[in-house]
């Protein structure tokens, strides 16, 4: 018994070791697995930015065409990006009360119409779909 | 007895020695290698950010030249404008050097071996100005096309063209499709020219 005292002073075992081992390699894969989400956050910004380029690029492409029908068109870049852009008259119900019953003294404009022009984006990196979406309100003369 | 005691106390065998080495030098193994992917990674991150970045420097700077073509009668044939595929050239008064009317143009340049957008600005003096600022917005194009959207003739419907030459006002609109080696492909820049029509 006496004989065990110094033996279990003199260092750690084996088995200490493996298990300080072990805790180290615990804290190591921790601090990957938060480089690990930056990488992926980088990755997800990087889509996100084609996204916005494109969304801005079809709604500028719509915005364009000054002769501007309701309606709607899309189709896919790259792809994995899904892209859709919609134009439809404007409903505003305060704005319709009053186009019905105008003020007196305002001539209506009966060529001229307010669109709503949207674009949206949206892809899918690994289980997560994205979207994002931009819209514009255009004053465009009403098609004949 | 008393010798088999004297013997564990005394240290390690060779065996615990030789699994004790093996284990620091398996863990060890792991993580050079786990640094070396980190790195990797963090290389390739900055290296992204920083195209992206570039990349969209590059729409700015084409968005703020090529939105602020100027239609400048008098000054040669035409309003000075004149523009294809894969080259335009206009007049501005817009320059980061000084006042004045500036000749402007943006071209794919070969001429040095390598696929590089070259951005030429020079006073637009009678005569033509002999000193030049150039410069150079990317390297290793693989991909370069300017598309023009306007009514090119009385009476049409307004469409994209591939060129806008010898017409008496400006685009309203500029397409750039500009892909470089190694950065990924990116949707079109759509750029308003602010002093068409």
């Amino acid at each position: 018994m006496p004989l065990h005292r110094p033996n279990r002073h003199r260092g750690f075992t084996l088995i200490e070791v493996l298990v300080a081992l072990a805790i180290a390699g615990l804290v190591l894969a921790a601090v990957a697995g938060v480089f690990g989400t930056g990488v992926l956050g980088h990755e997800i910004a990087a889509d996100a930015n084609i996204a916005l380029d494109l969304a801005e690029e079809k709604l500028t492409d719509a915005e364009a065409v000054a002769t501007v029908r309701p309606g709607r068109n899309g189709g896919v870049y790259a792809g994995r990006f899904d892209w859709q852009v919609s134009i439809g008259a404007y409903e505003n119900r305060a704005e319709a009360a009053a186009a019905t019953n105008p003020p007196s003294g305002v001539m209506s404009s009966p060529t001229f119409r307010l669109y709503r022009i949207e674009a949206s984006v949206a892809w899918r990196d690994g289980r997560h779909r994205r979207q994002l979406a931009l819209s514009t309100l255009r004053l465009l003369p009403e098609p004949p | 007895m008393s010798e088999t005691v004297r013997r564990r106390v005394a240290g390690f065998t060779l065996v615990e020695l030789l699994v004790a080495l093996a284990l620091v030098g398996i863990v060890t193994l792991l993580l050079v290698q786990g640094i070396g992917l980190a790195a990797l990674g963090f290389d390739r991150v900055s290296r992204g950010a920083e195209r992206l970045d570039e990349s969209r420097g590059v729409d700015q700077v084409l968005r703020r030249t090529l939105g602020s073509a100027a239609a400048v009668h008098g000054n040669g044939p035409g309003i000075g404008f004149s523009g294809d595929a894969v080259r335009v050239s206009f007049l501005s008064l817009v320059a980061d050097s000084g006042a004045g009317l500036y000749r402007v143009d943006i071209a794919l340049d070969v001429s040095s071996g390598e696929r590089r957008l070259v951005v030429t600005r020079r006073l637009a003096a009678p005569g033509g100005e002999p000193r030049a600022e150039l410069s150079i917005l990317a390297r290793g194009v693989s991909r370069f096309r300017i598309a023009y959207f306007g009514v090119a003739a009385l009476g049409e419907e307004p469409a994209w063209h591939d060129r806008w030459d010898g017409l008496g006002y400006l685009p309203n609109f500029m397409r750039i499709e500009l892909d470089a080696a190694g950065a990924p492909a990116r949707p079109p820049l759509i750029v308003r020219v602010w002093n068409a029509g």
